[in-house]
This record gives C-alpha cells, structure tokens and sequence, in this order.
C-alpha cells in the first residue's frame, strides 16, 4: 500500500469509518509518517470548522416557508377562493344610467325606423331645407335626409342625434318619445334593444334586482368573478353564511383506484350531458403541450358554462356551494389535464388571472372543491345530487395524483357514518 | 345533526382520536407525532414541518447548487411525505424517510436539468468559489465565514459535492454513502478525502 493510498483513508479515519483492519494500517502508517499526521490534523480542524459554520440562520424565512407548505396542503386556512359578496360595483350607479340612456335611444331607433323616415321625408324639413336656420341644420342631417331610411336596422346615433334638433315638430316627438321610453320597458323594446344595439358588458347589470329593469341582454357571466352567478340569485350569494371548512383526520387504508363517471342531475331529473362531461371534454383541449398563457386564457373563457341547477333548494347555502364547484370544476379539470410543468404554469398563471387572487395552486382548488362535494353531499335536499356529490368526493379519493385523497376518503366515512346514524 | 357530530366538525377538535386539550408538542416524541399526523392533526405535521425544514433544506441546496430549485424541491418533499404518511411506519424514524424523498426529487431534477451533471460523471475542473452565486440563500448566512463556506462547498464538483454533503450535512455513514451513490467504499473515501482537501486549500485562512 503506497502513501496515496493511507492518505485517501485518512479522511474515512477521522470519521472513525475505517474497519478495523484498514484502521490499524492506518494507525501503524501514522506512527511512522509527519506529514501524515499533519494532514490528519488539518482534516481535524476543518471538521470542528465545517461543524460550526454549516448551519443556515433566517428563522424568519424557515417560518415562512413552513406555512407556505402548510397552505399548500391546506393545514392551515387560507383566503377563500369563492368569494361571492366581493364589493365591485364601485360607480354602478352611473354605468347603470348611461347603460339605460343608450339602450333607450338605440331602441327607440329601432322601433321607429319607418316613422322618422317619413317625418324627414314628408316633414316641413323639406321646405325648411332649401332656407336652413344658421348653425342648427347640420350637413348630416342633410344628408341623412337624402337616403331612404333603412327599414329594421336601427339608425346611427349621431344621425339621430342631428335629427334630434332640426325641426319644433320633431322636438316634440322626441320628447313624447322620451317621456314613453323613461317607463317600463316591454318585451318588445327589451328584444329590438338586445337584437339591435348590440351586447351589454354584464359587469353593468345592476345588483340590486329592481322590478323595472333596463333593456339588457342576460349575458352568461361564465365564472365570473370566481362563481357563475345568475344575475337573479346574486341575492342569495351575497346573503350567504360563511362557509363551513370541515377538518380532515382518521387514517384509512389505500382505496383501490376506480374510474367511475359521474353525471351531474339536477333535482329529481337527469341532464342529458353533465357540465361534467362537457367540462371534461374542452378540457381535454390542453392535453397540447407548451400552449401559451393566453391560448389557455381563452379556453378557460370558452370553457362551456355548467347547466342552471334550478330553483334555490330549501337550504340557501347550497346555492353557494353549487356554485363555488361550478366555478372551481372547471378550473380543476383544465389543471389536472395538462401535465406537462410548463402547461400546468400556464394554466396555472391563467386561471390565477382568471380568478384575481394572491395565492392559487391545484391543491387549493382541490381542497375547495372537497369542501364543496362534502357540503352538498351532506346537506342538499336533493337525493339524487347528495349521490352525485358523494360519487364525485369518491372518485376524486381515488385518483392517484389526488393531493388530498386521504382527506376525501375521511369525508365519504364521515357521510356513511351521518347516513347509518340517520337511519338509526 | 347530533350535536355530538356537530362537534367533531369543527376545528378544535379536527379528530376525535386526538385529546381534545391542545398538548405542548414539544414534550412529544417523533413518534407520537407522526401518530397525531396520521390522525389528522394539523398542528402536528406543521411541527414535523418546523422541525426538519431547516436540515433539508440545506442538505438539498448542496445537492442541486440552486435555492430556487431547492425551495421547490423540498416544498414537494413535504407534500408527498404528508400524502403518504399513512403508509409510513410510525415506529421508524422520519427524517430519513423524508430525505429520501426529496433526494430521489433531487437527482431526477439534476437529471431532468439538461446539464448533464450527472453526480457521478462531472470532471473534476472548474473548482472555483468567487464565481459561485449564493443568491437569496446570502441572506441566510450570518457571517463571511460562513458565506465562504457555503460557496466553497457549492463550488465543489458535483461528484465530490454529493459525498462531501451526504457526509457533512446528512452525517450518512460512508457504506450508505457508498450504497446510495452506487459507488466501492474505497471510492467514497478517496472523493471526501479529495473534497475536504479543495475546501481546506480554500478556506486555509480560516483554519
């Protein structure tokens, strides 16, 4: 055994790693050698050394990110992703006005196409025209005079607006128009308004649920600030206890995994193609890797919006809990589609967008949605849905990249148990 | 609902096999821990959490030379230890459990990397601790001792790095070391030897 051989153990000899033959050798190899000894002496001292400075210090920053994993797995509470009451018709009340006053000119246009046609054809603007009043007269309106009025389209605004002042005579009708159009509007005026003017932002409909609504078109608000609200039960929402987080315990023994499909019915009647499936099939859409951010952007836009669950059930709450699944479903299925790391950022990032909020990751969304099939399972008067939900909370607990399907398997003993104590 | 059922609901009392008076979890021992983990309790994990943060931490960051990667890595570590801590044995000890985890975590990132740093096939060329970046991990580093320390162990090669750590930061014997890193015992000897020699060579004003 030549010397870098003694050397090469001397640091397994420091350690007190050796067997006992090798440290023997050593220890004979020693006696004999200085500069061994040396080496081992510095070895020695760069032990005590890398012993006293291999520490890291931050405790601030080991405690944050300690409940940054926490969160993750949803040991401690987090903000809620639902939030339905959130405040954001900050101004409402002049978007509501201007809203009502162009979907009153515009359908007041389309009603009567025909009739302004006439009056400027036939009207003493005609005559009028040959010696126009200085500076009230426009070249447009001149112009607008000169061609036939289009029949069923309602006509531009700023033509209006000229016609507006042109003749006493036309004045007058207007304001007769006006004081009409500033009462209710019937179904007629709502469908040339929707038909003819065009959409209307949904952020515009007002919250409180007047019985004299303006003309607007029921847009979809497809997830819209987290849950899709019907603008009818937007009452109900905001009127909503806090929700109840149910804790996760008990250890359970591995389930075996199970596809089972699950479709969604409404009370007592089955839909004919669950949210869920169609959900599940623009979801697949993402299985593409490396999509941009806004491509999956606008499939989560595009993601078809769940079927109506019906009347308010007897429990308000329910509402609440259809709706933050509705919401989150969606969300879940474009996740845990897509696999691939730069996707799910993406998705990820997008559905963070999509929902304003701070902190956002799929275990959250899982967690919620437990929370969600738990509650409906539990509390919804509807025996086909409290199946359904249950369905869900079991197939979920089945999956193998679940992050909380210990915690699902908990929830669906908890319903049994609720079940066999019911039936007691 | 049975008001008994009510309250097992809510959250101060999240189990019913856990005592209900809240316990100093610091006189626990590992064990009951992870008992108390296994039954749901919240707390008790978060303790688990606190407890072996720190050593990973630190043990993966000198495997992957990255502390945004090793953030991730062990933040994953602890999400897969708590979705399988029913399968863990409560009677075995947990951290070595866990560092297995975020190691294997570790070297598929390594591998995944494209840097083809691959622990037991990088040369030995490119020794060089100014050019190492500590980065965010500066801030954890109390003093330029142990800032130079850190560097120099960081700017190891990644042969060299892996054993110098599993020794230093995870205190694995040299057989482990050995059987881990599929390398001769002999091998594990001569690299450490070879390590300590490069970082007592660069920290010799300090010694």
């Amino acid at each position: 055994m030549d010397d870098a051989w003694y050397r090469d153990r001397l640091s397994a000899y420091a350690d007190n790693q050796l067997p006992l033959d090798e440290r023997q050798a050593v220890e004979e190899h020693l006696a004999r050698n200085a500069e061994s000894r040396a080496i081992l002496e510095q070895i020695v001292r760069f032990k005590q050394f890398a012993d006293a400075h291999g520490d890291l210090d931050d405790t601030e920053y080991f405690e944050e990110s300690a409940r940054a994993i926490e969160q993750r797995l949803g040991l401690i509470d987090q903000p809620k992703i639902a939030h339905i009451a959130r405040p954001r018709y900050a101004g409402l009340g002049w978007k509501i006005a201007a809203v009502a006053a162009s979907i009153a000119v515009l359908t007041f246009i389309g009603l009567h196409t025909d009739q302004i046609g006439q009056m400027l054809r036939s009207s003493p603007t005609d005559q009028m025209s040959e010696t126009p009043r200085p500076g009230r007269a426009t070249d447009q309106a001149r112009q607008f005079r000169e061609q036939p009025a289009p029949t069923g389209q309602p006509a531009p605004a700023e033509s209006a607006a000229a016609i507006d002042i042109t003749t006493d005579e036309a004045q007058k009708h207007n304001k007769v128009e006006a004081s009409r159009l500033s009462g209710p509007i019937d179904e007629d005026s709502r469908a040339a308004a929707s038909g003819g003017a065009g959409e209307v932002p949904p952020q515009s409909v007002p919250e409180s649920a007047d019985s004299e609504k303006p003309a607007v078109q029921k847009v979809p608000e497809i997830y819209s600030d987290r849950v899709a609200v019907d603008p009818d039960r937007r009452k109900v929402a905001a009127a909503a206890p806090k929700l109840e987080r149910v804790p996760e315990h008990t250890d359970s023994a591995p389930v075996k995994r199970a596809e089972k499909k699950t479709e969604r019915t409404s009370a007592g009647e089955q839909s004919q193609t669950g949210p869920l499936d169609q959900l599940s099939q623009a979801a697949q859409a993402l299985t593409k890797r490396g999509q941009d951010v806004s491509a999956t952007h606008s499939l989560i836009e595009s993601l078809p919006k769940p079927a109506d669950s019906g009347p308010v059930e007897s429990e308000q709450s329910m509402d609440v809990w259809r709706a933050r699944r509705d919401s989150l479903l969606p969300i879940y299925l474009v996740m845990t589609r897509d696999t691939s790391v730069s996707g799910r950022h993406a998705v990820e990032a997008a559905a963070k967008a999509r929902l304003n909020t701070g902190e956002y990751s799929l275990p959250e969304v899982e967690r919620e949605l437990l929370d969600c099939w738990y509650n409906i399972a539990r509390r919804s008067p509807a025996p086909a849905e409290r199946d359904e939900a249950r369905a869900a909370l079991a197939s979920y607990s089945q999956r193998q990249a679940a992050h909380h399907a210990r915690i699902a398997q908990d929830r669906l003993r908890m319903l049994d148990s609720l079940r066999t104590e019911e039936q007691k | 609902m049975l008001p008994g059922l009510l309250a097992e609901f809510s959250e101060e009392n999240p189990a019913s096999s856990v005592p209900k008076a809240k316990v100093a979890l610091e006189k626990l021992s590992e064990q009951q821990l992870i008992e108390m983990a296994q039954a749901g309790d919240k707390r008790a994990f978060g303790f688990i959490i606190r407890q072996h943060h720190k050593r990973l931490l630190r043990f993966i960051v000198g495997l992957v030379r990255s502390f945004d990667s090793a953030e991730d890595i062990v933040q994953e570590a602890f999400i897969r230890a708590y979705q399988a801590l029913e399968r863990f044995q409560p009677n075995q000890p947990f951290y070595p459990w866990l560092a297995a985890i975020a190691r294997n975590l570790a070297f598929n990132h390594l591998q995944r990397g494209g840097k083809s740093e691959s622990l037991d096939k990088l040369t030995e060329s490119g020794y060089d601790p100014q050019s190492v970046q500590l980065g965010p991990m500066e801030q954890m580093l109390a003093d330029e001792n142990r800032r130079r320390y850190f560097k120099a162990v960081m700017a190891l090669p990644a042969k060299y790095r892996a054993v110098f750590v599993l020794r230093h930061f995870e205190e694995m014997s040299y057989v482990d070391i050995a059987s881990y890193l599929k390398i001769p015992p002999g091998t594990v000897d001569s690299r450490l030897y070879r390590a300590r020699q490069m970082l007592m060579e660069n920290l010799k004003d300090l010694l």
